[in-house]
């Protein structure tokens, strides 16, 4: 059982870190630079709040400074966390700005089902698609979703953090009742799952708590710190004594001496 | 728990009252005769074993060997009530505790244990003259009546002695209690009185020597087989007379082993007598009977050829001293762990420091504290400047910028609470309180801080189990420190973090070192009352 555990936490540290992959190399030198603006406010640098119920206004402003024409198909509002997508929503609205032009597009956004889809403060992103679906460019920002707790976002998040005090209760009593395998690495990896888990509180729970914006440039490498401080705490705990023998009447298998 | 009402329908003369035992071989419910007002103890199979194979006629024999017994030091049966699936056996009830409690409490000497075991062998001696081998033998079959007289109890898988009469199941398995387990009986072997007198010298070596003659700590089958190809580890701590009773009490071999209980008992009463003294047996508070061969052991001349020991070797003056200085660490860990939340918790904060250069965050002046989201962008006035961050001198992050500054990403999960910041320019220096305005405990300093003190706590428990089965030492001494500091450090950055706090470095180490104090105290407390060794 701790076994598989442990190939699942790695299993799921390895979905992370090639999940991460895209996002990193979306800032490139795209002669296409994007504003977007939610009801009015510009979304870059801001933390937008978002309230399901209520429609909102989403305007982009595309400026070309290349010298060939760019041909946007659609846009897409979405919320992603750990490389997970939480929300998307997708338009089609296909418009040209041709060279070292700007062009802006205005349009409303019923964002009603994001009630039960996210709540919290969540990495979001405004990005334009040309007609082969490719990414042309893209804004980030931080929205404050005024969802559901029993959202897909907020179960996640509540779980994560029961999961996790439930993890390290049980590696706490465990150490403290002598129950940790006898093998040194075997105990570490018996912390590693809790040590993930407290890297997924620190970027998903405290994120659906509103208590701290996600920054994606730094949740693998806290998921990654916590996992390796969960690991040497293991690592570090006391070799267990082996079980007493207990003072009950019991039936035991026969043993005899065999001789000859 | 109150009795059931089948139980209560079957003893109708009985008033049946709560459950006070429970164990494998039955529940144990008090009662008192209606007519008579006795103190009665009601066991009952429990239903579950009722449908197991072997179990109702483990217990009918039960009823019927106790019923067979009449001896002071056996408990005596007054009825036995069968009706329909139940099976109910009505004790004698003895209020004063088992033989376990009172060795787990540290209560016996050993001039006690030896009164107990020579109580024990008599009662034996009885059974196996009736024909009778109780073969579970241990402390928790040995019960005290209130008065302190010892009765043999728990006859479930008595056998009565049959030319090649064995203990083996129809499974292929042997019955009994691992730890107190006679070699015969654990390899399948017939049985004889020795098989008690076996279990009833591991009683002794026990209680005498405070630890079993086997390796406890293999698990119960490596028991098993230690008595059966195993040496018992020689008794120490004990006078020698005592030792080589004990000893031959514990021969693999039932040759050279007492061959009943009865020789047992003279040789331990003779024994003794050599290491206590005349009047011993009196002087221990437990009441025995002896039968006539044993008496004239206890009261006979002492040997001259014995050595003469002295009190001091045995455990009778240690057990004095020894709760003594269980006294004295106990306090000091109490005083020390006290010592350590009130220095958690009179931690001065600096507060607000004086303006020494106009560099500031913006709402706040020169030197007074600041309340910032580690988020966002901290704006400051006097710029460019460089700011940074630090608890108890410890530099977290640091940020540079004109109007504002802002911290890498990292830092509002490092930072939690109340920090020093500082503000530094071609102008000059300014120290000031830095506010975060996030929940403390979602921070590394909060939760960091937090998990250490669990950690420590965790570690430490096990340490003291470590100890508490007898296994401790000096590492166990020496690792208890810095357990003990990184409790104290967690617990005063913890609370600072929660108080709103800025961390006072020497009121860190105070703390840390408090709490060593106060580990290293539990752990030697735990230790002396334990019995274990950690010189």
């Amino acid at each position: 059982m701790g076994r598989l555990t442990s190939v699942a936490v790695a299993l799921a540290a390895g979905v992370f870190l090639v999940g991460t992959a895209p996002a990193a190399a979306q800032g490139s030198d795209d002669p296409l630079t994007l504003t977007a603006t939610l009801d009015g406010q510009d979304i870059a640098g801001h933390t937008m709040v978002i309230t399901p119920r209520r429609p909102v206004q989403l305007s982009v402003t595309v400026t070309n400074n290349g010298a060939a024409p760019a041909h946007v198909r659609g846009i897409r509002l979405s919320g992603t966390a750990l490389a997970l997508t939480f929300f998307a929503y997708d338009t089609t609205l296909p418009f040209d700005v041709g060279p070292h032009t700007r062009v802006t597009r205005t349009f409303g956004l019923d964002l009603a089902d994001l009630d039960g889809q996210a709540i919290g403060l969540l990495p979001a992103s405004v990005q334009l698609f040309d007609v082969d679906r490719d990414e042309l460019v893209a804004v980030d920002t931080v929205t404050d979703v005024r969802g559901s707790i029993l959202s897909v976002y907020g179960v996640f998040g509540i779980a994560v953090l029961l999961l996790t005090i439930a993890a390290w209760a049980t590696c706490l009593l465990a150490l403290a009742r002598h129950r940790l395998p006898a093998n040194r690495w075997r105990r570490a990896l018996r912390f590693m799952p809790a040590g993930f888990g407290a890297g997924l509180v620190a970027v998903v729970t405290l994120s659906v708590l509103r208590m701290i914006p996600p920054e994606p440039t730094v949740e693998i490498p806290i998921i990654a710190g916590t996992t390796a401080i969960g690991l040497l705490l293991g690592y570090l705990t006391p070799h267990p004594l082996p079980p007493a023998v207990e003072p009950e009447t019991t039936r035991m298998p026969l043993t005899r001496e065999v001789t000859g | 728990m109150t009795a059931p009402a089948n139980v209560v329908h079957a003893l109708p003369q009985y008033e049946v009252g709560p459950v006070i035992g429970a164990g494998g071989m039955g529940v144990v419910y008090a009662g008192v005769h209606r007519s008579l007002g006795r103190h009665v103890a009601i066991k009952q199979l429990p239903a579950e074993l009722l449908d197991k194979p072997g179990m109702g006629s483990r217990f009918d024999r039960e009823a019927k060997v106790l019923a067979s017994l009449d001896h002071p030091h056996i408990v005596p049966v007054y009825d036995y009530v069968q009706t329909g699936r139940d099976s109910l056996l009505v004790m004698e009830k003895l209020d004063g505790g088992t033989v376990f409690d009172r060795f787990n409490h540290g209560d016996l000497k050993a001039d006690a244990a030896c009164a107990i075991t020579l109580a024990t062998l008599a009662g034996l001696h009885a059974a196996h003259r009736a024909g009778v081998l109780h073969l579970d033998v241990k402390p928790k079959n040995l019960l005290f009546t209130r008065p302190g007289v010892v009765k043999v109890a728990d006859f479930g898988i008595a056998q009565v002695i049959s030319e090649g009469a064995t203990l083996v199941t129809h499974g292929g398995e042997v019955l009994g209690t691992p730890a107190y387990i006679s070699p015969e009986q654990a390899s399948g072997n017939p049985l004889t009185p020795a098989a008690d007198v076996y279990s009833a010298g591991t009683v002794l070596y026990e209680l005498l020597s405070g630890t079993l003659p086997f390796a406890t700590d293999r698990g119960a089958l490596s028991m098993m087989r230690q008595h059966i190809f195993g040496d018992p580890r020689p008794i120490t701590g004990v006078p020698d007379p005592l030792a080589q009773v004990v000893m031959r009490s514990l021969a693999r071999e039932t040759g050279q082993r007492y061959r009943d209980a009865e020789a047992f008992a003279a040789d331990l009463a003779a024994a003794a007598d050599v290491a206590f003294g005349h009047g011993w047996l009196q002087r221990s508070g437990i009441p025995v009977h002896l039968t006539p061969r044993v008496t004239g052991s206890v009261s006979g001349p002492r040997p001259t050829s014995a050595p003469e020991p002295t009190l001091t070797a045995t455990r009778i003056e240690d057990e004095a001293p020894r709760r003594k200085s269980a006294l004295l660490p106990g306090l000091v860990a109490a005083i020390s762990l006290i010592a350590m939340v009130t220095l958690a918790f009179v931690a001065p904060t600096p507060g607000p420091r004086t303006a020494v250069a106009q560099l500031a965050v913006v709402g706040s002046g020169p030197g007074q504290p600041s309340s910032v989201d580690l988020s966002a962008p901290v704006p400051i006035l006097g710029g460019p400047a460089t700011m940074s961050l630090s608890f108890a001198g410890i530099p977290v992050a640091s940020a540079v910028g004109q109007d504002s500054v802002q911290f890498p990403a990292i830092t509002r999960w490092l930072v939690g609470g109340t920090v020093t910041g500082t503000l530094r320019s071609p102008a000059g220096t300014q120290e000031f309180p830095v506010l975060t305005q996030q929940f403390p405990l979602a921070s590394a300093m909060g939760a960091g801080s937090l998990l250490a003190c669990l950690f420590s706590l965790a570690y430490l428990e096990s340490t003291l189990r470590t100890v508490r089965r007898g296994r401790g030492g000096v590492g166990t001494l020496i690792g208890a420190a810095p357990l003990g500091a990184l409790f104290g450090l967690g617990g005063w950055l913890l609370v600072a973090v929660l108080t709103g706090h800025e961390p006072s470095l020497p009121y860190g180490v105070a703390c840390a070192i408090v709490a060593a104090v106060a580990a290293v105290a539990t752990v030697r407390a735990t230790s002396v009352r334990t019995g274990a060794s950690t010189a």
